[in-house]
C-alpha cells in the first residue's frame, strides 16, 4: 500500500513525460523562407520570398545558403589535432555593395542548423558543451567598417554575437564585386572569448572560420 | 572520450576527498547536536544522532560542488536553467543538515522538503517555447521523481536493509551510470557533473567501510541525492539532440532504491558479502537496463570528439 502512491507518481511523471520533445533539427525545409534580421547598409528591407532567397532592395546582395557557405573547424590539443569541420545550413544576411565595391556585410545564422560529418559531434556542439544551441539560437554579425586594401584584399571589422556575447573581430578577404560578389575569408576567433570555453584541454581555442559567397 | 588525468583528478577524486573528508571529520568530532531527541531518532536504526543524520547530505553536496568548480564546469552565478545545479546541490545539502539539527515535527520537514523540490524543478527546467510538453508538466514531473527518491530513500535507509557503505556506493554507481549515458547523449559537460557526483559518493562509501564506528547515517542522502540525480538526467534530457529514451535517463536514479528489496529471508545464514552483493546486483542491473537503452539508441557509437 505505502508503495502505491510511489507508483502513481511515476505513472503521472512518465506520461506526461511520455510525449516527444520538440528540438529544432536546424534544417529547414525546401522552399521555406527564412527571414533575415535588420537592413542593408543603404536601409533598405528584404522580403522573403517562397523559393528559399530573399530578394535585396537597390545595392544590396542577400546571403544565403544557395550563394554563401559559413564553415568552422575546430580542432584537438594532441599530437594528432584530427580537424573536424561543420557549416551552418541557416542563415539569412545582406552584403551591401556600393560604386568602391563591397561597403558592409551582415548575417544572422540559425546555430541548430550546424552539421558535421559525424552526428554524434553534431549533437555535441549544440549542447551546453559548445554552442547551447536551445539557448542561444541565433548568432549574428554585422559590420562597422570595410577597409580596401590592395588587389581586391579588404578588412572587414564588425561585432560578432554568439552565445550572446558580442566581440568585435577583423578579417581579411578578397572581394571582387565585379558582376556580382564574390567574397573569401579564412581566419580565426578564440572561442573561448564568446564563452565558449568547455574544454581547453582537450580543443583548441582558436576556431577557424571560412566565408565563400559566389553571387 | 577517454577522461584526462585532470578529469579524473579533479573530477573524481578531490570530490572523493572532500566528500569522505567532510563525513569522516563530523565522524570523528562526535554529535553536532544532541537536543533534537525526536523517535525518529530511534527509528534509524544506525545508531546515530539526529546530528549525525545529516551529515551524508551535505558531504555528497560539498563533493559534487568541488568536482563543478574545479573543473569549471559552469559559473558561479547562474544564467541558463542548468546553471542552477550547483544551487540546488547545495540548498538541499543545506535542508538536510539542518533537518537532522533543527528539532521540528516530520510534517514540517516534509512539507519544506517538498517546497525545496519544486523550487529545485522549476530553477532546473528551461523556459524555452518549444519545450514539449509544457515546463509546468516537466516541474511537476521531476518534482514529483526527486520527492518519491528521496522518499524511499528514507525508507530504504531506515529499515536498515543495507549498510551506509552499501547505499553510498549504490548512488556512486548511480552517478557513474548517468556520467555513461550522459556522454551517449552528447554532452560531456554534464557527464563530468555526474563523475563528480559517482565520486563524491565514492569516497564516503570508502570511509564508511574504513570507519564503520562512527555511525554517520546516509538517511539524510535522499534530498540531495535526488536533487543531483534527478536534476543532472533532466539537463541532460532537455538538452541531448541524441535518441536516448527518457527511460535511461530518468530509470537510473531510481536504481538506488533496489537496495533491500530483494526478499533476503532465505539468504539468512548465508555470509553477509552474498547478501550485500545480492542488493548490488539489483542495482547494477536496473543501471545496466538503462545505460544499454543508451547504447542502443546511439549505436554504433561515434567518437563526438
Amino acid at each position: 500500500m505505502k508503495y502505491c502512491g510511489s507508483f502513481f507518481f511515476l505513472s503521472v511523471l512518465f506520461l506526461t513525460l511520455g510525449c516527444s520533445k520538440s528540438r529544432p533539427d536546424g534544417a529547414a525545409a525546401e522552399g521555406d523562407a527564412v527571414p533575415a534580421e535588420g537592413a542593408s547598409a543603404e536601409g533598405g528591407q528584404q522580403a522573403a520570398t517562397g523559393d528559399g532567397t530573399a530578394a535585396t532592395s537597390e545595392g544590396g546582395i542577400a546571403l544565403t545558403p544557395e550563394n554563401t557557405t559559413i564553415t568552422f573547424v575546430g580542432s584537438h590539443k594532441r599530437e594528432d589535432p584530427e580537424p573536424r569541420t561543420g557549416h551552418f545550413q541557416q542563415f539569412a544576411g545582406t552584403a551591401a555593395v556600393g560604386d568602391s565595391g563591397l561597403e558592409a556585410v551582415e548575417v544572422e545564422i540559425e546555430t541548430a542548423s550546424l552539421t558535421t560529418e559525424i552526428d554524434g559531434l553534431t549533437g555535441h556542439l549544440k549542447q551546453p558543451d559548445f554552442f547551447d544551441v536551445r539557448e542561444h539560437p541565433t548568432a549574428t554579425f554585422r559590420s562597422t567598417s570595410v577597409e580596401a586594401g590592395e588587389d581586391g584584399m579588404v578588412t572587414i571589422t564588425g561585432d560578432l554575437t554568439l552565445l550572446d556575447q558580442t566581440n568585435s573581430i577583423s578579417f581579411p578577404a578578397t572581394v571582387s564585386t565585379d558582376g556580382g560578389l564574390n567574397l573569401q575569408a579564412d581566419f580565426e576567433i578564440d572561442r573561448t572569448t564568446f564563452g565558449m570555453d568547455y574544454g581547453p584541454e582537450r580543443v583548441e581555442e582558436q576556431v577557424q572560420l571560412k566565408i565563400e559567397v559566389s553571387e | 572520450m577517454p577522461l584526462s588525468g585532470s578529469d579524473i583528478a579533479w573530477g573524481i577524486l578531490l570530490p572523493s576527498l572532500i566528500a569522505g573528508f567532510v563525513l569522516f571529520l563530523i565522524g570523528r568530532a562526535g554529535r553536532v547536536s544532541d537536543s533534537a531527541a525526536d523517535d525518529s531518532h530511534a527509528r534509524d536504526g544506525h545508531g546515530c544522532s539526529p546530528g549525525r543524520w545529516g551529515v551524508a547530505g551535505i558531504a555528497l553536496s560539498l563533493g559534487f560542488l568541488a568536482g563543478y568548480f574545479s573543473l569549471e564546469l559552469g559559473p558561479w552565478l547562474p544564467e541558463s536553467h542548468w546553471h542552477w545545479l550547483p544551487l540546488g546541490a547545495l540548498m538541499t545539502g543545506m535542508a538536510a543538515l539542518l533537518a537532522g539539527v533543527v528539532p521540528l515535527p516530520r510534517w514540517v520537514k516534509g512539507m519544506a522538503a517538498i517546497l525545496l523540490l519544486i523550487v529545485v524543478s522549476w530553477l532546473l527546467v528551461p523556459d524555452w517555447d518549444d519545450l514539449e510538453p509544457a515546463a509546468i508538466w516537466y516541474v511537476l514531473g521531476t518534482a514529483c521523481l526527486m520527492w518519491l527518491i528521496a522518499w524511499q530513500h528514507g525508507n530504504v535507509s531506515r529499515e536498515g536493509a543495507t549498510e551506509p557503505w552499501l547505499l553510498f556506493l549504490a548512488i556512486s554507481s548511480a552517478f557513474f551510470a548517468g556520467f555513461v549515458v550522459l556522454a551517449l547523449s552528447g554532452s560531456l559537460r554534464f557527464a563530468q557533473m555526474a563523475s563528480a557526483g559517482g565520486g563524491a559518493a565514492l569516497g564516503m562509501a570508502i570511509v564508511a567501510v574504513a570507519r564503520p564506528t562512527q555511525a554517520v547515517s546516509p538517511k539524510s542522502l535522499g534530498l540531495p541525492y535526488a536533487a543531483l540525480s534527478v536534476g543532472l538526467m533532466l539537463i541532460g534530457y532537455v538538452n541531448s539532440f541524441s535518441e536516448i529514451p527518457w527511460l535511461s535517463y530518468f530509470l537510473i536514479p531510481l536504481a538506488p532504491l533496489a537496495l533491500g528489496r530483494i526478499p533476503l529471508r532465505e539468504a539468512e545464514g548465508r555470509p553477509r558479502v552474498f547478501r550485500w552483493s545480492m542488493n548490488l546486483l539489483l542495482v547494477f542491473a536496473i543501471e545496466a537496463i538503462a545505460v544499454g537503452f543508451a547504447l542502443y539508441a546511439e549505436w554504433p557509437i561515434e567518437l563526438a570528439e
